[in-house]
């Protein structure tokens, strides 16, 4: 995915959290451009025009608004995987994690590279500048085989990612295991799309997300 | 007061995404710089021919407000880079008066600038983002053109006020002026100082050569 497309994935995301928090219907629009992008177009900008018309109804309502902080754990991951990752993928552990930009990805059978262990001790040292907040370790994969199987599995790698991060003294981790339920390409065909829903995705914790994976994780 | 200051500005990127600063940022780049970098990213900096932005700080705030949505929800704001942001440290203190309190104001710099344009903006500033190049001065001058003495002043006054923590450290490896071991001896030197958040990276090389 080009930066551009991220950097919209991510302001849409952020939209969506104010959106929710503030009880604003928002349904983000499925963005059809097809290369790259600057970020941002004349719908996201519209979008976010609605979000703020929207919030200033509310708040000559009386509404009490939540605005300040409430996405910063969204960037704050982005910060870390951009961090970690830059142009370089890497293998680490017999399991192999693959990083690469916003998302640690998964093969088997690779053999340890101890420039990827680096790269783990990094996100542990970005998690303990976070003492009081709760994060949580969302392991995913692809869409092959039974759904037993692919709940146990991804939940197996958020366990061992959180391990890692325990032994570097960053404890403050929920793992959980979504199978494929929040597949990054769906219906994925190649080898390539199976990799890229083949992953785990750390994210601040909050009551709202962990509804939604239990709600995920039970309609298997 | 603020309608009748101005600067140049060379660019005006927004949306930048953690990269420079927490947070959603909007990335202000100022025309000018001290420095004459062989490896300098932005070398239209220091161009007379550069076209350039003029703003106020007030009709600055009002062109990087669009975003105030974005910086409120992931605690970002406007990051001043360029070029040498600290130069225009009046600038950037007008404009820190006139936006919301939720925005964090950031600084990239390399710190050579006299010490009274940084104590103009410490006390606000959220994090200095600061590339020392190397703390060797044969170094320095060899890849800057200047000496870094100020630098290593403006270094020793934020340890005195004890603002270590708001600096992230940028140590790069510069291609054919510095190696591996030099940037732990630059890095080793300042954690002795009380600084202890460092980026290590590489310089790009094959995009510009300076001016």
């Amino acid at each position: 995915m080009n930066n551009g497309r991220k950097a919209c994935e991510t302001l849409k995301a952020v939209r969506k959290q104010i959106a929710d928090l503030n009880d604003i219907h928002y349904i983000p629009s499925n963005c059809t451009h097809s290369g790259d992008c600057l970020g941002t177009c004349p719908i996201c900008e519209q979008e976010r025009k609605y979000i703020e018309e929207q919030l200033m109804i509310k708040r000559k309502a009386g509404k009490a608004l939540k605005i300040i902080g409430v996405a910063a754990g969204l960037s704050a991951i982005t910060s870390f995987q951009e961090a970690i990752a830059q142009e370089s993928t890497m293998m680490a552990d017999s399991i192999g994690a693959k990083f690469e930009w916003s998302y640690m990805y998964w093969q088997t059978g690779a053999t340890a590279n101890p420039a990827a262990m680096n790269q783990i001790d990094e996100m542990a040292e970005f998690i303990k500048k976070f003492p009081n907040d709760t994060f949580l370790f969302v392991g995913h994969t692809d869409e092959r085989g039974s759904e037993n199987f692919k709940f146990k599995l991804s939940k197996v790698r958020a366990e061992w990612m959180r391990e890692l991060l325990i032994e570097r003294g960053a404890k403050n981790i929920i793992p959980i295991g979504c199978g494929s339920k929040e597949p990054m390409i769906p219906n994925a065909k190649t080898e390539p799309e199976h990799e890229q829903n083949s992953r785990i995705t750390l994210e601040f914790y909050s009551p709202n997300r962990i509804k939604e994976l239990e709600e995920k994780i039970q309609s298997k | 007061m603020g309608e009748e200051l101005t600067a140049q500005f060379i660019g005006i990127m927004r949306h930048r995404i953690t990269t420079d600063g927490e947070g959603i940022t909007t990335l202000v780049a100022f025309h000018g710089c001290p420095l004459k970098c062989q490896y300098c990213l932005n070398p239209q900096c220091n161009k007379k021919e550069t076209p350039t932005l003029e703003r106020t700080p007030f009709s600055l705030l009002k062109e990087v407000s669009i975003d105030n949505l974005y910086f409120q929800a992931t605690g970002g704001g406007v990051t001043f880079g360029g070029g040498e942001p600290l130069l225009q440290s009046r600038f950037i203190d007008e404009f820190h008066k006139l936006c919301p309190a939720e925005w964090t104001i950031n600084i990239e710099t390399s710190l050579s600038v006299s010490l009274d344009h940084l104590k103009e903006v410490s006390s606000f500033v959220h994090q200095f983002y600061i590339d020392i190049k190397d703390i060797n001065p044969d170094i320095y001058l060899k890849y800057t053109g200047q000496n870094n003495q100020q630098v290593l002043n403006n270094l020793t006054w934020i340890c005195e006020q004890n603002l270590q923590d708001k600096c992230v450290i940028r140590l790069p490896l510069i291609p054919d002026y510095n190696t591996e071991e030099d940037q732990d001896k630059s890095q080793n030197y300042l954690q002795e100082l009380g600084f202890e958040h460092f980026n290590r990276f590489k310089y790009i090389t094959h995009i510009n050569k300076g001016t």
